[in-house]
């Protein structure tokens, strides 16, 4: 049990050496200010060392004092009222109440359009369901107008249809008059959520019921689907399923302080563009407050993780115990932070690269109060999505994961960097994956973090392109 | 005697009307010397009429001085300069949601300390209006009523610092009388951890120019039991560490009337406070017993406050 009053005066202290800092610091930010407070405030929140309203309290104090000595010359005079909490909920926060409910169904469809201003191919991956919600993850690549040819025979397009649930909703690079219709003549407008760079795209198709249905089940029944525009259309047959996918997970039984630690650190890696995200001195921050309070123990692995790291990005951890000799990285942390993905697409290649795409059908059990599906892969040339949901409350940003790592058949190790949100209730995620995973690859190992368990699949790729 | 003792009158200006107005603090008290007949006007606002803005910040002031909040927001030495502009103020006080505008209109209470109740509605004025604010929504959304209220103190706190840092210094050594006083030992000991960090927050540029050590590797806890305090320096070079406890009395008694550091002493106690002369306990090293030694304020120094030299 933490001393309550231990970690409120550590807190407290650790504001005022900020202020002091960002007072004699031209260069300080707000958020640059508060940001190793924030990360103490929520490893003790978290961990059950400080009543989370007193860390919230402590955080909105320093934020205010640090506003107030912003006045007149600094960039940012007030700090929005989220970033005042130690932690922000992000949206979702549905409990997916077991993993039984969530059904992920193979597409592997193909959808040519050629009617519009641009050549495009959508890619449909595969369909994540539950009783409120259906998506149909892809990539979308497209090209200016004759540049990709007809490869499949064309079907009839569907219905036309006199408006859209979400008039005006139009993305650079998407088709935006994708709907679809199941075989009890239902309609759904396909509107899209992901990322990408307006010819290549990769994210998920939410299926809005058109007209509006409240609360009502969406493809509950439905033994087929139906998705095109006017031009075009694939079917999608509803009762496929994927081979069972084996998913094995392992309790970690480690501290609170050190689970805390570790997921932090596991999600360093999956947040920011490239090897690690910037949070590496607030990581570092929280070994010297866990110790304090009595939840990280001395020897701690990950404090000399932590340690490592910051030796090898010359980041000041003087309240770390470093050990001698520095503690080897884990396989997937060294072989993400010595991969050269710069490279791709492979030497030899030429042209531009064609898109790929490949089931990633998982349904990983409950941890921690989140449950994580993942659907698909999708890539083209450097970059690699994979597209899946969370089911839980998760954090804004994903501080705490889940974090989800793939080991490919050569021995690579990829992180999975979640980028996009969603509505609905769920968090359904395309992330970016790095190093990019080229469509050679036939297996991948998953390995998803959470705070207090690993869950492990291997999960075999059959790529489809066109 | 009292803490304030030690301090000179100073002087504020606030926009009032269509001009400027002057408040003044002298012996522990704000004054309005543009306004003789104060509380006729506070009736009359609170039926209705214009309040001016001087009475709107002795409000204010009053409502604060025993606030925490002003530890955490106030300077930390005379070199942490909060400066705020009334126009700031105003500017604020736009952006502010109109729920949040009718709080203020409305006068929350201070939910802690030991100014909670002591402040109360004025008789006439407005409630919250409208559903959204209505004090039956609050009570159901206390998250709101939180916000709303940080929300408003913010405001509020941007108003007393607008005021200068002559005046920051004086009301937050009122804040600190207010809590440091044995009746209120108990009060004192549910919020240790903030009077840990406003002491260390003090304490440690005062240590700094006195010994030259790193700000970060001072501690101060409170001190509760008789006598000045406790000091202990460890280390060498770099490894320095400084350890303290003070009372929380020391605070007002000393560093909110500029004695902190004094000829190159540390003051630990002010035994005789006084304007321009005190008598203070100073220490020539951090392992040296504290000597009882006259002080005399020598000129006006930063931050509104006198400097002083030992005799």
């Amino acid at each position: 049990m933490a001393d309550m009053e231990r970690a409120e005066t550590y807190l407290r202290g650790l504001a005022e050496s900020e202020l002091r800092r960002f007072r004699d610091s031209a260069s300080d930010t707000l958020p640059d200010a508060t940001a190793r407070v924030q990360a103490v405030a929520a490893a003790f929140a978290r961990t059950g060392a400080l009543d989370p309203a007193v860390a919230d309290a402590v955080v909105d104090d320093l934020t205010t004092a640090l506003e107030m000595r912003s006045y007149g010359g600094r960039q940012q005079r007030s700090m929005p009222a989220q970033l005042r909490r130690a932690y922000r909920t992000g949206p979702g926060g549905v409990s997916p109440g077991g993993v039984s409910q969530v059904s992920v169904t193979p597409v592997g469809e193909l959808l040519e359009l050629r009617d519009g201003e641009t050549d495009m191919d959508v890619y449909l991956v595969a369909a994540i369901r539950t009783s409120a919600l259906a998506c149909l993850s892809a990539g979308i690549l497209s090209l200016p107008k004759g540049s990709l040819p007809r490869r499949r025979k064309k079907r009839q397009g569907l219905p036309s249809q006199t408006s859209r649930v979400l008039p005006g909703w139009s993305l650079p690079g998407i088709p935006d008059d994708l709907r679809a219709v199941d075989d009890t003549g239902r309609c759904y407008d396909l509107v899209f959520n992901g990322g990408g760079d307006n010819t290549w795209s990769a994210g998920q198709f939410n299926l809005l019921p058109n007209p509006r249905a409240r609360q009502s089940p969406v493809l509950e029944s439905a033994v087929w689907l139906d998705i095109g525009n006017d031009d075009n259309s694939v079917r999608v047959d509803l009762t496929a399923r994927f081979p069972a996918i084996a998913v094995t997970t392992t309790g970690n039984r480690l501290a609170p302080g050190e689970q805390f630690l570790r997921i932090r650190a596991e999600a360093m890696f999956g947040s920011g563009s490239r090897d690690i995200g910037t949070g590496l001195p607030e990581l570092a921050a929280l070994v010297p407050a866990l110790r304090t309070v009595g939840l990280l123990p001395e020897d701690s692995m990950t404090a000399r993780l932590i340690a490592a790291l910051c030796h090898r990005y010359a980041v000041s951890s003087q309240d770390i115990a470093i050990g001698d000799p520095l503690a080897p990285l884990p396989a997937r942390w060294a072989g993400l932070l010595t991969s050269s993905y710069d490279s791709w697409p492979e030497p030899g290649s030429t042209g531009p690269p064609s898109p790929a795409a490949a089931h990633l059908p998982v349904m990983f059990p409950e941890a921690d109060g989140v449950a994580t599906v993942l659907s698909g892969l999708v890539t083209r040339g450097r970059r690699t999505t994979v597209i899946g949901a969370f089911f839980g409350a998760i954090d804004q940003g994903y501080p705490e994961g889940p974090c989800i790592w793939l080991r490919d058949d050569g021995g690579q190790w990829h992180v999975a960097k979640p980028g996009s949100w969603s509505s609905g209730g769920v968090n359904i995620f395309g992330a970016n994956v790095v190093p990019p995973v080229p469509a050679s690859i036939s297996a991948v190992d998953v390995l998803v973090i959470s705070r207090t368990a690993d869950a492990r699949a291997s999960v075999p790729l059959t790529w489809w392109t066109s | 005697m009292n803490w304030y003792d030690s301090l000179p009158a100073a002087d504020a200006t606030v926009p009032c009307g269509s001009g400027t107005h002057t408040v003044r603090w002298e012996a522990g008290q704000l004054m309005l010397p543009s306004h003789p007949d104060a509380e006729a006007e506070l009736v009359l606002g609170a039926l209705g009429g214009d309040k001016p803005a001087c009475v709107k910040i002795a409000e204010t002031w009053t409502r604060h001085t025993a606030d925490l909040a002003v530890l955490t927001t106030g300077p930390r030495c005379a070199a942490d300069e909060v400066s705020v502009g009334w126009d700031e103020v105003a500017q604020q006080r736009a952006t502010l949601t109109p729920l949040t505008h009718a709080m203020s209109t409305a006068r929350l209470r201070p939910t802690s300390g030991p100014a909670a109740g002591r402040f109360r509605p004025v008789p006439g004025a407005p409630t919250v209006p409208g559903a959204l604010g209505s004090p039956a929504t609050l009570a159901a959304d206390p998250g709101m009523a939180e916000t709303v209220r940080r929300q408003q103190q913010r405001i509020e706190m941007l108003e007393l610092l607008a005021l200068g840092a002559a005046l920051q210094f004086r009301l937050s050594g009122a804040v600190c009388a207010a809590w440091s006083g044995p009746d209120k030992a108990d009060e004192r000991g549910a919020r240790r951890p903030e009077f840990a960090a406003s002491l260390t927050g003090r304490f440690a540029p005062a240590a700094g120019e006195w010994l030259g050590i790193d700000p970060d590797a001072v501690t101060v806890v409170p001190h509760e039991a008789p006598g000045w305090g406790a000091m202990e320096l460890t280390g060498t070079g770099a490894g320095r560490r400084l350890r303290a406890a003070l009372p929380a009395g020391w605070l007002a008694d000393v560093w909110a009337c500029g004695l902190a550091v004094v000829s190159g002493h540390l003051v630990v106690a002010v035994e005789e406070p006084g304007y321009p002369q005190a008598r203070v306990l100073a220490l020539a090293a951090p392992n040296a017993e504290p000597v009882l030694v006259g002080a005399d304020a020598t000129a006006d120094g930063p931050a509104g406050l006198p400097a002083w030299k030992l005799r």
